[in-house]
Parts: structure tokens; sequence; C-alpha cells
């Protein structure tokens, strides 16, 4: 009951935070020069054409009547329409979540299932050579640029050994997609027992997913590293080992619960800016997600855009921390709620 | 990117003073240090699938589907709208047919390789029969059995009510239409007794029959418009904008997935032949090296704007073949006319003596590209390059400079030169120009802009210098020195304006004269070789990469694809 509580507290606390995001948004796109009509309109377009295509689009009343206007549809549902795709914005998000929630899941998930052992095995064999490279592949991953990465993989798995798919998107070239049920093509193919499928969205997702799962796991490591040298090193692990817990108790029930909490929250941190911040990795590999809409929608001032998939991304942001306080609250027996 | 290309601009700037020693080594240790990984990328760039001619990779593509890596999503379905992505453009043309079209001829590129083009200067029949000049009249005799895919026949009423939409709605095709005054009436139009579309044109001129020959002047289904037409929207613009209309071209649109690929299939109810293509992918892929990629992984069977850089690995690979066919595109430096210093003519002329235009063609273009010697380019009748004094000559530059108040650059106000986006070699234009005007003591810098901030600044004048490109659909030299020289024009963008050029376009652009019109014409591109409100550095070539299967490529000057005449040749 009282868990039920703290949630609703914390959704309730989403509001603001979105307000704040709106309109912080809302300002910005409109104090970056820029305009999208001039685009839209083309260089055929007389003056008097442009000014009544601004007019329609309501950006010629005074920025406090758009924001209201705004603020009046967006409770509506509303987020306007892309100057960019003449769609609804809420369609051409939620068109685009699925490819890119997809790709970060996976991703995370490769990020986690390596990123928690090495950095484990790091701390626990400090100074021996696996710890040194463990400590190597988080330096690379933290500092290689992403783009780079995915090239490499791609000049190396597509174009040299031809083992992998090249940069097609979610499906081969002249495959349909499954039945829509999630909109997560692995999932969809196995709930339509269409195992073709399954395996070509598999195949299309291991570069992209090595990619972003590369680059994420860098950080996680070296956190789980630091923070289980931290624990392995306190009183109460010392004390364990000297009532003569074995090994493997002491690392997973008492020091990884208790390192676990920085790493959660660096998780959720990282799948946060992952959803909405892997351009690079859509762009390269041609994947139709919110990463490479929301470039395009930056470079083209597309304002309904823009602000759309901000309010996404922000919402995302809070809900896998409100995950993760949620978790680290149920771990930690200290924390009140 | 190359690591000995780069290896070689590095040197090449090092030896041009573009770049310091200290600029150099680091570059040359920032190649070395990667040079490896980039060795390694090149490679597999480089590798070719196995020997034995290409073969279709995609299990799920057949020998009737077509598949081309294309860069952008759609902007708008409407046809009179279209103007920006060129993928709307294609999925029109190649969606709907037109009432003319431009006669198809042999050509050879001036390597010697033969190809297929238009003769811009011979219209014949498309859905029209046939079409001739009545006094200031149009008249279209319309082919039998012509028929939107939905089945419904189309007759002149069906043009009538087309054009009508065109004219009324306010389209690009409108203002192309118009131009001059020549059609803005819907009263302009009508059937005759014999069933004939009829066009009456306020006077008969050359221009208008070549933009009716643009994708533009598509008409949509009468029967289709009155179904989603509302009394708030009667031209159903909101509805057109994001639906494709029922087209009556060779091909319907089966699926568009923004970001991911366009599906065009062969429709079974087309008035005329069917093509050899059932189905064509358009797959959007918006990063250039991955549409090269997949090109030479035999993945596509063409891509489309690939860097020029691209060409000389492309044109060697056993898979690929390319054709480097000359165009009336030009690239150029536009400054603003009505902006100090390049309100001065002087200033303006001594821009161009200043500039490297050998480097400019060999090191951006490769040498795929011819010099622009006239605002008219190459290609495009009456062209005239014999008044253009600019050559790369600093002593002069630097005189005119004087001559303007500045010796020596000094004096001069904080100058710009603007770039879009992300265009690398209009960036590299930009950076060889940074060096060149810092000979003559101009102090230029660098501006990169996204392209919605740098169309807002350009539309509005507010640009100091710039690059750009142009390419006129209408192979007419009044048609192209409207757009950019006429003082009023939309797309005049350096506002020059000159009360001879102004006179002679208004004279001469709807005239039947064509000495008249030649010698104006000639007139024109002297005035403003002299004004120099551009300086002009390329014509670039329009390549074409394909599959070595693939057949039939025909170049029209609006660089749009007609996958209809294509075709596979299989072993």
């Amino acid at each position: 009951m009282r868990l039920a509580r703290y949630i609703i507290r914390r959704l309730l606390f989403l509001i603001p935070v979105l307000l704040g995001a709106i309109f912080l948004t809302f300002l910005l796109t409109r104090m970056v020069p820029g305009n999208p009509i001039e685009r839209v309109a083309g260089p055929y377009a007389s003056d008097e054409a442009v000014e009544e295509m601004k007019r329609q689009a309501g950006l010629l009343d005074p920025w406090y009547v758009q924001f209201w206007n705004y603020l009046k549809d967006l409770l509506q549902g509303d987020m306007g329409i892309s100057f960019q795709t003449n769609q609804a914005v809420t369609t051409d998000l939620r068109d685009r979540f699925p490819a890119s929630f997809e790709l970060v899941f996976f991703g995370m998930l490769l990020a986690v299932a390596l990123a928690l052992p090495l950095g484990i095995i790091s701390a626990m064999k400090q100074g021996t050579w696996i710890d040194h490279l463990t400590r190597i592949i988080a330096v690379l991953g933290v500092s290689m640029p992403i783009f780079w990465i995915a090239l490499i993989l791609i000049s190396t798995f597509y174009n040299r050994l031809g083992w992998l798919p090249g940069p097609q998107g979610r499906l081969p070239i002249a495959m349909s997609p499954p039945p829509e049920v999630t909109g997560l093509y692995t999932v969809d193919s196995l709930i339509a027992g269409d195992f073709d499928t399954f395996r070509a969205a598999t195949r299309q997702l291991v570069l992209p997913v090595l990619t972003i799962g590369l680059t994420a796991m860098a950080p996680i490591a070296r956190m789980t590293r630091a923070t289980m040298i931290d624990a392995l090193n306190s009183d109460y692990i010392r004390t364990a080992r000297s009532l003569g817990l074995p090994t493997r108790v002491i690392v997973t029930r008492n020091a990884l619960k208790n390192s676990l909490i920085p790493v959660l929250t660096l998780i959720a941190a990282v799948f946060g800016y992952a959803i909405g911040g892997e351009v690079l990795v859509e762009y390269i590999f041609t994947w139709p997600g919110l990463g490479k809409y929301s470039f395009d929608a930056i470079m083209g001032s597309d304002f309904p855009a823009v602000q759309g998939f901000i309010i996404l991304a922000v919402a995302m942001y809070v809900l896998a921390y409100l995950i993760v306080d949620i978790l680290i609250a149920i771990l930690d027996p200290r924390i009140e709620y | 990117m190359s690591v000995n290309n780069e290896i070689k601009r590095l040197q090449s700037d090092y030896a041009a003073k573009r770049i310091d020693r200290r600029q150099l080594i680091k570059g040359l240790t920032a190649l070395g240090i990667g040079g490896m990984w980039i060795s390694a990328i090149e490679k597999g760039a480089m590798a070719a699938p196995a020997s034995g001619g290409r073969s279709l990779k995609n299990s799920a593509q057949d020998a009737e589907t077509l598949v081309i890596a294309v860069a952008e999503n759609i902007d708008t379905w409407d046809p009179g709208f279209t103007v920006g992505s060129k993928s709307s453009q294609t999925v029109i043309q190649n969606t709907f047919d037109q009432l003319t079209q431009y006669e198809v001829i042999d050509a050879t590129t001036p390597d010697g390789t033969p190809y297929k083009t238009v003769n811009t200067e011979n219209i014949i029949g498309m859905l029209a029969e046939s079409w001739e000049w009545d006094g200031n009249d149009m008249v279209f005799t319309l082919k039998d059995g012509i028929q939107f895919h939905n089945g419904n026949p189309m007759d002149a009423q069906t043009f009538v009510e087309g054009y009508a939409r065109i004219l009324g709605s306010g389209a690009i095709a409108a203002f192309l239409l118009g131009m001059g005054g020549a059609l803005t009436e819907a009263s302009q139009l009508s059937v005759n007794d014999q069933g004939q579309f009829v066009v009456s044109l306020t006077k008969a001129n050359p221009i208008t029959p070549q933009n009716n020959v643009m994708h533009n002047t598509a008409v949509l289904d009468p029967a289709q418009l009155a179904e989603v037409a509302t009394d708030a929207d009667p031209w159903a613009l909101e509805y057109f904008k994001a639906n494709l209309g029922i087209g009556n071209g060779p091909y319907r649109l089966d699926s568009y997935t923004p970001d991911d690929q366009i599906v065009l299939v062969a429709d079974e109810n087309y008035w005329g032949e069917q093509p050899y293509f059932k189905t064509v992918i358009m797959k959007i892929v918006s990063d250039a090296t991955q549409r090269v990629q997949l090109l030479r992984n035999g993945d596509v069977d063409s891509a489309t704007k690939i860097p020029f850089p691209e060409y000389e690995a492309l044109s060697q690979d056993e898979n690929v073949q390319t054709l480097s066919i000359p165009s009336t595109l030009v690239v150029m430096i536009e400054m603003n006319n009505t902006i100090a210093p390049f309100d001065q003519k002087e200033v303006r002329q001594a821009v161009a003596y200043a500039t490297p235009y050998d480097d400019i063609l060999e090191q951006i273009y490769l040498g795929q590209a011819g010099a622009a010697k006239s605002l008219v380019p190459e290609g495009m009748p009456t062209h005239d390059p014999s008044t253009n004094q600019y050559t790369l000559d600093l002593e002069m530059a630097a005189s005119l400079l004087e001559a303007a108040g500045y010796p020596g650059g000094e004096g001069l106000p904080e100058i710009k030169i603007t770039v879009a986006g992300d265009d690398q070699q209009k960036e590299r234009i930009a950076i060889i120009m940074q060096d060149a005007l810092g000979k003559i003591g101009m102090n230029v810098s660098i501006e990169k802009l996204a392209y919605a901030q740098f169309n807002e600044l350009q539309q509005g004048s507010r640009l100091q210098m710039w690059t750009d490109e142009w390419i006129s659909w209408v192979n007419d030299p009044y048609y192209h020195m409207f757009w950019l020289a006429q003082s009023e024009s939309p797309s005049n963008y350096p506002k020059f304006s000159n009360a001879r050029v102004d006179e002679l376009l208004d004279e001469f652009m709807f005239s039947d004269d064509a000495e008249g019109r030649a010698e104006a014409s000639k007139e024109m591109q002297a005035i403003i070789i002299d004004e120099s409100p551009y300086v002009l550095l390329a014509q670039p070539n329009w390549i074409i990469y394909f599959g070595n299967d693939i057949d039939g490529y025909v170049y029209y000057n609006d660089e749009l694809p007609r996958y209809a005449s294509l075709t596979r040749t299989t072993s």
C-alpha cells in the first residue's frame, strides 16, 4: 500500500517536470533562429505565400498565445502536425518508438549482461590481467566514439566477412514486418509464429545492439567495479569473511546487493539517454526510430516534432528513474517511502 | 574517405599554404594513428562481392524487384506542391503521367559513352496523343483509353478540373504555369467541340509548354477530390499533403514507412505498357556512406546522392556501372548585392578574380565537372562564355579591392561565408574560398547553419556570402535568368538588380522571336558576368550509379528517374 502511494506520488511529480520541460522546450525552439516554413515553401514561393503559411501555422501569433494554444491541444492529446512529415506528431512518435525501444532494450540488456560480471570479476581480481583487460575495455568503450564502433562493426561483419546484414533497417529489404501487436519485431514475429521473420529481425539487430551494448557497458562496468571494491573492503564483508561464509555467498548476497544501488541509478541514466540519444546509431544503421526523427526535426526547425519528442524523452527518463527508485527501495530496507 | 586522398589533400593544402606545418604534422599524425582502422574500413568497403557477376543477395528480392537507396523521406504527396524532397518528386513522377513529355534521344558523354536523354526542344504527347498551337491556345488531343488506377476514365473535362485545382490552390505548378501571366484563371481552360482539352494562354510562348511537362502538373481524379474536399478546404490540400492521390502512371504506391522505405508496385490498370519491374523499393538510407556500402555489396540496385569522392572507387567496381553526364547544374558563390562590401561591383569582381577555379574543379569535383563560364550554363540554348574574363588573378583582385576603397582589405567589415547543413562539398569550397580571399586581405570566417536556419536567412536576404547551386527544370535561358537575375524574383537571393536585364527579360521571355531572344540572352549574360552577383564555380556532372545488370536509364533534365524504362539483364 505504501509502495502504491509512493508510485502515485512520483507519477504526480511527473506533471510539474513535464510542464517545465514543455515550457523550456517551447521557449528554446522559438529563440533559436530558423523557421520551418521557408523550407517547406521552397524557392518558388512568394513572400505573401510564405506569410500566409506562417499565419496558418500560428507562427505569427505572440509566443504566449502560441504556448497557450499548444498546451490546450496537448491536454487533448494533440501534439500538432509535423512540418516535415505532415503527420500528427503523436502518430510519428508512436510509429517510431518501438524501433528505438527494441534497439535500446536489447542494447542495455547486453550492456548489463556484460558489465556486471566484468565489473564483479575485475573487483575480485584486482591487479590481475583480467582486471586490466576489463579496465581497457571500459576505457575503450567510453573513449571510442559510438559512430566509430558502428563503422568498424559494419566494415568487419558486413563488408569483409559477410556474416551479418548491412545497414538496412529493422528487416531485410523486401521482407514484410510481422502483424503489429507490440511493435517490437522480435516479439511480434514470435507471437505470429513466424520464425523466419524472427531470425531476420534478430540478425538486423545484432550490429546496432552490439554498438549500443559496447558503449553502454563501459560506464556500468566501471561503476560496478568501483562500488564492488568499496563493498568488498567494507567492515560487514570482513565480518562475513571472518564468520567463514563462502565467497560466492559474500559476493552475491552481501557485496553485490549493496553495490548495485549506484549501478542501478547509472543504468537508468544510460537507458534514459539512449532511448532518445542514439541518433548516430540510428542514422548509420538506417534504423527508423526516434533518434533520427528528432535529429531531422531539430535540423528542420520542426517545432511540434521537437517538442513532442522532448516530452516523450523526459517522460521516459523520469519513468526509468522511477523504476530504479522502486527497485532501490526494495533492495535497501533503510529507504522509507 | 580515403587515407591516400586525405594525405594528398593535406599535402596540397600545405603546399598552397592553406595550413601551416603544425597543422600538417597534426593531420598526418592523426591519419597515422587512425590509419590502421581507416584502412580496415576502406578495405572492407572495397571488398566486392564474390566474382562471377552481380547477384541478387537479398533472398526476398526477385529479378523483377528494383531496390534503390534514396536519401529522403516524403515531405508532401500533393503533386502540385512537391518542390523539396526528391523522394516525393520521384514518387509523383512514377505514379502520375503528364499531358506531354520530352522526346527521348540518344547521346554520348564527353568520353564517348552512349546514353539516353531528352530533347527539351521537342515536346511530344504522353497522356495526350498530340498537341498543337492554335493562335494563343494549346490544344491537346487525348489518347483513347487513358484512366486512373481506380478505372475512372480521363477525358478533357478531367484536365479542366485538374488544372483548375492547380490554379486555384496556389500550387507551385500554378506559379510556374502562370509565369508572365500566361495562365492564371480557370476560365482559360476548356473543352472544345472535338473533345480536346484547350488551354487559352494570354500569349503563345516557349516557356509554358516546358513548364507543362513537369510532374507538378499531374492532375488528380476529380471524383476522389470531390470525395475528400470539405467546405473549409475545397481543394483538399490537407488531405493530399498527407495522402497520395489515385494516380494514372505506371506505378502506384503500395506502402510508405517513414525513415524506412517507400514501395511502389506496377499498376495492373495502367493504360500504357506494363513496366519490367513489378515492384520498386525506395529504401531510405540517410547516411551516404551506407548507401555506397549497400550498392557495393549488391543489396541495392542503385543509390542516389552519392558524394563525389566516392566516384573513383565506384567507377572501378566491376559490380557497379557509373554514368557521368554533363548537366546544367551550376554551383556558385552568391554575394548579397545590398550589403556592404558586396554592394560594390568591384568587390564582387575582386572575389571572382581571387577564386581558384581549377583547384575547385580538381579537388572538389575530381574532374567530374565542367567550368561554369556563364550564368546560362553550357547545355542550355544561347549559352555564351565569351565575355567571362575571370581567371585566378590575385593582382587584378587586389587592385579591384583597392579601387573599391579597401586597399589590402583594410577597412572591410567582418565577412562571413555561410554553408548550409552538413554539405561537405560546399564546406570544402568555403574553406578554399576562405584561403583564396585571405590572399587579397579579405578575412572571411565560415559559418555553418542548419538547413532551416540557412533557408530563413537566405530567403530573407540576410546572408552576406554563401555557397549555393541551381538547376532549372526548364531548359530555357529566360526561365533560368528569371529565377536568378530578375530583380523581383523570389529566388534572386543576392538581390541583384539591373534595369536592362529586367527590361530584356520582360521583352523577350515570352517572345517567339528566336533571333531576338538569342541576342538579348547574350547581352544579359554579359551584363551579369560584368556585375558578378554570382561567382560561377562549376557545372558538376550528374552521376548515375547502378548495379551492372540494370539497363534502360534515361536522363531527364529534372534529374528524376523514370523506373518504367529500366530493365534487368538476367544471365
